[in-house]
């Protein structure tokens, strides 16, 4: 009987393989900042600027986005000659976090301020620097995000659109899907190959940036998506010249560009906080009049969601010092998406047990549930998320 | 990791270790106390280690503690070290001198379970602003045995203490909320230790010709308990982080964070020990294999110093005071 015991607690004597989340604290200057977002952002809704419409980060508004802009509040970590304000990572987690918990439309300035500036900084040349950098700062300047095809969608290095050499740029042929927003950014930046595949199937990609509104042979065609909204596109390229400044970095490190940024994208509050209103909105209708049951359901969501955000500060504090953190960024997303996911489930059963008729609340719980499909799926969908901490542990 | 924080780390590995031998387990779910090994802790100044000098203490810091609650859970270890160590912290602050020897959990919600009601020497209760303690033996125990085969004390209510062994708490964290910070510890080195247990068996078995590890089912569920347990983890050690800046005078009481830390850690045992069978197989319903040593006292830890439903109601309770726009600032602070 002792023998396997002793035999596997021997195996166990190496170091276990953990994912390493160290506490992190946001910075001291982030309590000041903090409250200069939460007073730029009431006092542009209350001229009228914009409203909580519960679309969060997926809402467009680019007169608030200038607002911000104007505040320093986009590009913010950036160096100040491309408009930056040199501010931390933490700094800017700050911010963002701020922005979601109240239900700003930010989806104007977002994709650029998250992943295609800070990729144009480190890759780009010091004129595309120049050009597209201070705008973006200014909340001027919306670009789209190029990635998904028709037939590549987790699988993004079987991607098939391809810019082929010709005097003095590049000819684009293939077509992008679910590009949001892409009928209305300016500027959308794409991965797309730039050689034919070979057996490495990371090689040959590049990014180039797409102006979207004076290029020949670019055709838009909106999705709708299951909301009945349109922010989904399915983009065309037929000979579509790019000059030869498109280019982001060197040809063929586009896988390199696009998996370093992932972390960016994947561990930030989005990922928990996107229908946070609702939760707000639950609170507010069942007032003092809770029973206990119903605190318990509110504890349980509340309690998940700061754990949630102590794993995902820590990664920001991971990104801030430099690190790679794309295995914890992905655990943070899975576990993110789930809980949003599960939110208005929860605040289903207690409107349900509660005899909660709040017009209000039901109307919001109902564009949620709409909307709840779409968290575990963009921007890595669950199963490939727990892939990639299934590798971080070593097991694949 | 602070030198000192190293060095203890290293003193309770070692006494952990040779606590969670085959034998103490066995003499343990045999009702047998494991003294030798209490006093071996004892003696190498453990379970003293959150008083000042001048107290006979260590006044190691609070993390560096929270380090130690760790390992204990990483070990499973059977001695009723960390509910003691955050008692005699908590008597002390009151200003009250606690009797030697174990001593019973901070125990402030009512019904509960008290590890060893035969050998401590009392137990510790807290309430509205107050903190004392009660010999073991005035008090009446309903006798059983918890999940993880350990004799335990029922309490249906908190015995009232004598008047000359209570004392006030200070500001700062209360002994309810260091000891859920604590538990919170211990229940996140029990998951690190089962996930280890996890992996090294999903690696070494071979089924269908290949380790269970290469199917992506399998790979999906540890990535889940993964996941856990690193939430588990992180949010713990914030709390942690909190306190001890709130015990040090420097602002805050934690009570919300700790709140969440627990009902968080509470609420996650299902998960991690329902992966952990399902991906051990029918080796892992047996005693032949450690898992259950791990398993079993979470399912206890998960109980112990209030649930996740008791938690979840404090945290649920506190939102809704903080109304829809106070929320966000109660998470933003905490």
């Amino acid at each position: 009987m002792r023998v396997s015991l002793l035999l596997s607690r021997f195996a166990v004597k190496a170091p276990g393989i953990h994912l390493r989340f160290s506490p992190a604290v946001l910075p001291e200057t982030g309590a000041n900042l903090r409250f200069e977002v939460r007073a730029l952002l009431e006092e542009t809704r209350a001229a009228g600027m914009w409203l909580a419409e519960g679309l969060s980060w997926w809402g467009r508004n680019p007169e608030l986005s200038r607002a911000l802009g104007d505040a320093g509040f986009i590009g913010m970590t950036w160096p100040k000659q491309y408009g930056g304000a040199e501010r931390s990572q933490l700094e800017r987690y700050v911010v963002t976090e701020e922005l979601l918990a109240a239900g700003a439309p930010t989806a104007f300035h977002w994709f650029a301020d998250r992943q295609i500036g800070p990729s144009i900084l480190r890759y780009g040349t010091e004129e595309q620097k120049q050009r597209f950098l201070p705008p973006i700062a200014r909340g001027e300047l919306s670009f789209a995000v190029g990635m998904s095809e028709p037939d590549s969608g987790s699988d993004l290095a079987s991607i098939r659109t391809r810019a082929e050499r010709t005097d003095g740029g590049w000819r684009l042929n293939g077509s992008k899907i679910w590009t949001s927003y892409a009928h209305q950014a300016e500027y959308c930046v794409a991965l797309v190959r730039t050689a034919p595949r070979s057996d490495d199937r990371h090689a040959g990609m590049s990014q180039v940036i797409i102006d979207l509104r004076n290029s020949h042979g670019i055709t838009v065609r909106p999705i709708i998506d299951l909301p009945g909204r349109h922010d989904f596109n399915e983009v065309f390229f037929e000979d579509t010249f790019l000059p030869d400044d498109c280019l982001l970095g060197s040809p063929g490190d586009g896988w390199a560009q696009v998996t370093s940024e992932l972390a960016y994208e994947r561990s930030g509050p989005e990922r928990f906080l996107t229908n946070f209103h609702l939760l707000c909105a639950l609170i507010d209708v069942l007032g003092g009049s809770a029973s206990a049951a119903a605190d318990r359901e509110v504890g349980r969501l509340v309690s998940r969601l700061w754990a949630l955000r102590t794993a995902s500060v820590s990664v920001a504090a991971m990104l801030e010092a430099g690190g790679t953190p794309n295995v914890e960024s992905a655990l943070v997303k899975d576990l993110g998406t789930n809980f949003q996911q599960e939110l208005p489930e929860v605040v289903r059963r207690v409107a349900a047990d509660e005899e909660i008729c709040d017009r209000t609340l039901l109307d919001v719980l109902g564009q949620v549930v709409l909307a709840s499909p779409s968290y575990t799926i963009q921007g890595g969908a669950t199963e490939i998320l727990r892939g990639i901490v299934a590798r971080g542990l070593r097991l694949r | 990791m602070s030198e000192l924080r190293q060095l203890l780390l290293d003193t309770a590995s070692r006494l952990f270790e040779g606590a969670s031998a085959d034998a103490v387990f066995d003499d343990v779910e045999a009702g047998r106390f494991p003294a030798d090994h209490w006093r071996a802790v004892d003696e190498n100044g453990l379970v003293d280690m959150l008083l000042p000098e001048e107290a006979g203490g260590a006044r190691v810091e609070f993390g560096d503690a929270m380090a130690v609650a760790r390992a204990a859970g990483r070990f499973a270890l059977p001695l009723p070290l960390i509910e003691t160590v955050i008692g005699r912290r908590v008597l002390f602050d009151a200003g009250l001198e606690a009797p030697p020897g174990p001593l019973g959990g901070v125990a402030d919600i009512g019904a509960s379970e008290v590890l060893w009601p035969g050998e401590i020497s009392a137990l510790v209760g807290a309430d509205e602003g107050r903190v004392g303690w009660i010999a073991a033996g005035e008090i009446d125990f309903e006798p059983g045995t918890n999940s993880a085969g350990e004799p335990v004390g029922r309490l249906k209510a908190l015995p009232p203490m004598p008047p000359g062994q209570i004392g006030s708490v200070g500001p700062g964290p209360s002994p309810s909320i260091l000891m859920a910070a604590a538990r919170s510890a211990m229940i996140a080195g029990a998951m690190e230790r089962i996930l280890d247990l996890t992996i090294d068996h999903v690696q070494g078995r071979v089924q269908f010709g290949r380790p269970l590890a290469r199917f992506q089912a399998v790979q999906q569920l540890v990535a889940v308990m993964a996941s856990h347990a690193a939430v588990v983890g992180v949010a713990a050690d914030t709390a942690t982080a909190a306190i001890e800046t709130a015990l040090e005078g420097a602002g805050g009481d934690a009570t919300f964070m700790a709140s969440c830390v627990k009902a968080r850690a509470s609420e996650a045992c299902y998960e991690v020990t329902r992966i952990a069978h399902q991906l051990h197989g029918a080796i892992g319903y047996t005693r032949e294999h450690d898992l259950h040593r791990f398993t079993r006292r979470l399912w206890t830890w998960r109980d112990a110093d209030g649930d996740e439903g008791y938690w979840q109601q404090r945290v649920g309770a506190m939102a809704v005071e903080a109304g829809g726009d106070g929320l966000w600032p109660l998470l933003a602070s905490g």
